[in-house]
């Protein structure tokens, strides 16, 4: 694993990541871990009965049980399977709309421009959770369902950024020079556009995951979570229904809520430090 | 002078216009979403068996749901415009636009405030960070910004609810209000609502000062090298008039653009927090109504938030337009 690393660091002309970079990877890959080895590492099935309601940790169940008596720990380990599903596939959506739309309108420009750019501003006016819990709350709670509405919600921000860089990117020369040797309009995209997209594409799509991980926490807690999935977020709705925290049943509460923080903290971490990293190497080569 | 102000008049004009498109677009997307989901838009508005034949019939006939699209279209902007949003399942037969009107002042209340505190307080620590960069005081203000941004607000409300709610007792478990209380004056009125509101609106407050903060940040670290900061240092100015008259100034624009963003995520945190806190507002209506599967209060409260977002933009923009000009030219 580490001497993969390694050789991507090498490919990447020698630039060393931030300690940012490093910490984001650890966690993101650690939780990688637990959700493909769920089934090895969960003591009990997730979805079964084990135990009597609100135990508290024991040997037997180490994070106690919740209000029917499901092994909490089980359910937490679980939990990373959707919570990354949801996270991973929803931003891909996202950012794959986002780019699409800021492609075309910062390409062709002109009507299509206008029209793309007044529809990113009526969708970023509408609030995005809210929108996000309608759409879920017609089409019904499931993991696809959710992915779609992420993905079918979340593009705008990444639709204007991709715009005004490929906007700046058709300003260099070069692009000047392909088009006077009559390279043709694919060919230019191809070949420098979407090369130039990359450095702001990649960290976006890591910090849209975290979005998504939010949205998917979000939702299951307020009932709109895939019934048939366990995830974090429907933990804490059963607990705050419950009323849990006040009852003082801590095991029940505070480890979902650290497992989303922790994700969302290693996708931000790294999103950001790639940004840094992509932002250094970008003004070198201007430099050089 | 007077060419400033025929800009800014244009300015405005501009923005009303966007603002009645915008404003249409909504009504025409809040129209079409159930009536483009998998099965009847009637069963959508009239599922519950609460409701009476007779009640179903005039439903039906005011909504015009047994006729086709565009007559349903022209009845519901009619609907709309006189202020008919339907009535609502679950506080049948109260109609729609009651529920919400009850509401929408509380939430009102409870966000203008956490988002005027958040984004001040943002801005200041920011710009402090942005000034001393590399500091602890710096590293502090992003290690919070970065937790804050990744933890689900309504668990971060949880929190603060065990702790000074339920552990130390020193704030109410939920509401708005004492329940059933008498008030002797509406002295004490206001202080059991700031009293019921502490909790709710610090939850907020904590959840929205980290962008502004980064933003600040970043904004005043750039203008640190710019020659009219290098000025002012020169002259002698101290410290702390030079960061705040100058390095400060040219945030305001990236600010304004970055308004809307912000007023979607902090309206997006006041549906969690409220429902967190049982706080009696639109937010959590919003909850409400989607655990009743109540459609036509669903549908209501969308329509609502969005649009007093939408104004709510409006308002900022005009404000960050008086105060800098360079907005204008957008």
């Amino acid at each position: 694993m580490k001497m993969i690393l390694r050789l991507v660091i090498h490919r990447l002309k020698g630039y060393e990541f931030s300690r940012k970079v490093w910490a984001g990877l650890l966690v993101i890959s650690f939780l990688a871990f637990i959700a493909v080895a769920a089934p090895y590492l969960a003591p009990y099935d997730p979805s079964e009965i084990v135990g009597d309601p609100y135990e508290p940790p024991s040997s037997e169940h180490l994070l106690g049980t919740d209000d029917v008596g499901h092994d909490v720990l089980s359910w937490l380990i679980y939990g990373s399977r959707t919570s990354l599903l949801v996270g991973t596939l929803g931003a891909l959506g996202a950012v794959a709309i986002g780019v699409l739309i800021g492609l075309v309108a910062g390409l062709i420009g002109g009507l299509i421009d206008e029209i793309l750019m007044r529809l990113t501003d009526i969708v970023l006016t509408i609030p995005y959770i809210v929108f996000v819990i309608v759409l879920v709350a017609y089409l019904g709670p499931s993991i696809w369902n959710i992915i779609l509405s992420i993905a079918v919600l979340g593009w705008p921000t990444i639709a204007r950024m991709v715009r005004s860089h490929v906007l700046s990117l058709k300003e260099n020369l070069y692009i000047d020079a392909a088009v006077a040797v009559g390279a043709s309009r694919l060919y230019i995209m191809r070949k420098h556009i979407l090369p130039g997209l990359i450095p702001l594409i990649v960290p976006i799509y890591v910090l849209t995951v975290v979005d998504g991980i939010l949205t998917e926490a979000g939702l299951s807690f307020l009932g709109l979570g895939d019934p048939t999935q366990p995830s974090w977020g429907t933990l804490l709705y059963y607990a705050q229904i419950r009323g849990a925290f006040i009852k003082g049943l801590w095991w029940w509460v505070l480890p979902p809520g650290l497992m989303i923080t922790v994700t969302g903290l290693g996708f931000l971490l790294l999103g950001s430090g790639l940004e840094e990293y992509f932002n250094v190497r970008l003004r070198e080569r201007m430099v050089s | 002078m007077s060419s400033q102000g025929m800009s800014l008049g244009r300015y405005i004009a501009r923005r009303i216009v966007s603002l009645i498109i915008v404003f249409f677009v909504i009504i025409t997307i809040n129209f079409l979403l159930p009536r483009l989901m998998p099965g009847n838009p009637v069963d959508y508005f009239l599922k519950d068996p609460s409701i009476t034949p007779e009640e179903r019939e005039r439903l039906i006939q005011e909504f015009g749901l047994d006729r086709d699209l565009l007559t349903q279209y022209i009845l519901y902007l009619q609907n709309i415009l006189e202020g008919d949003l339907g009535i609502s399942f679950k506080y049948y037969p109260k109609p729609v636009i009651e529920v919400l009107m009850e509401r929408l002042p509380w939430t009102i209340y409870l966000l203008g405030s956490s988002y005027t505190i958040a984004t001040l307080i943002g801005i200041i620590l920011g710009a402090y960070a942005g000034w001393k960069r590399n500091s602890r005081f710096d590293a502090i203000v992003i290690g919070f910004s970065f937790v804050t941004r990744s933890m689900p607000i309504f668990w971060l409300g949880m929190l603060l609810l065990y702790v000074f709610a339920a552990m130390l007792g020193w704030f109410p478990i939920s509401g708005a209000t004492t329940p059933a209380a008498q008030y002797h004056s509406i002295i004490e009125f206001v202080y059991d609502v700031l009293w019921h509101s502490a909790l709710p609106m610090i939850t907020i407050i904590l959840f929205l000062i980290g962008p502004p903060a980064l933003l600040t940040r970043s904004l005043v670290s750039d203008s640190l090298t710019e020659s009219y900061v290098y000025a002012a240092i020169a002259r002698g100015l101290p410290p702390r008039s030079v960061l705040f008259k100058h390095a400060l100034r040219p945030v305001s624009l990236p600010l304004s653009t970055y308004t809307a963003i912000l007023l979607g995520y902090v309206v997006g945190g006041a549906v969690f927090t409220e429902t967190v806190f049982d706080w009696p507002g639109v937010g959590r209506l919003i909850y409400e109504a989607i655990l009743r599967r109540d459609y036509p209060l669903i549908q209501g409260s969308f329509l609502i938030i969005t649009v007093s977002v939408l104004l709510a933009n409006f308002i900022v923009d005009l404000i960050y337009a008086i105060l800098d000009p360079r907005v204008r030219l957008r």
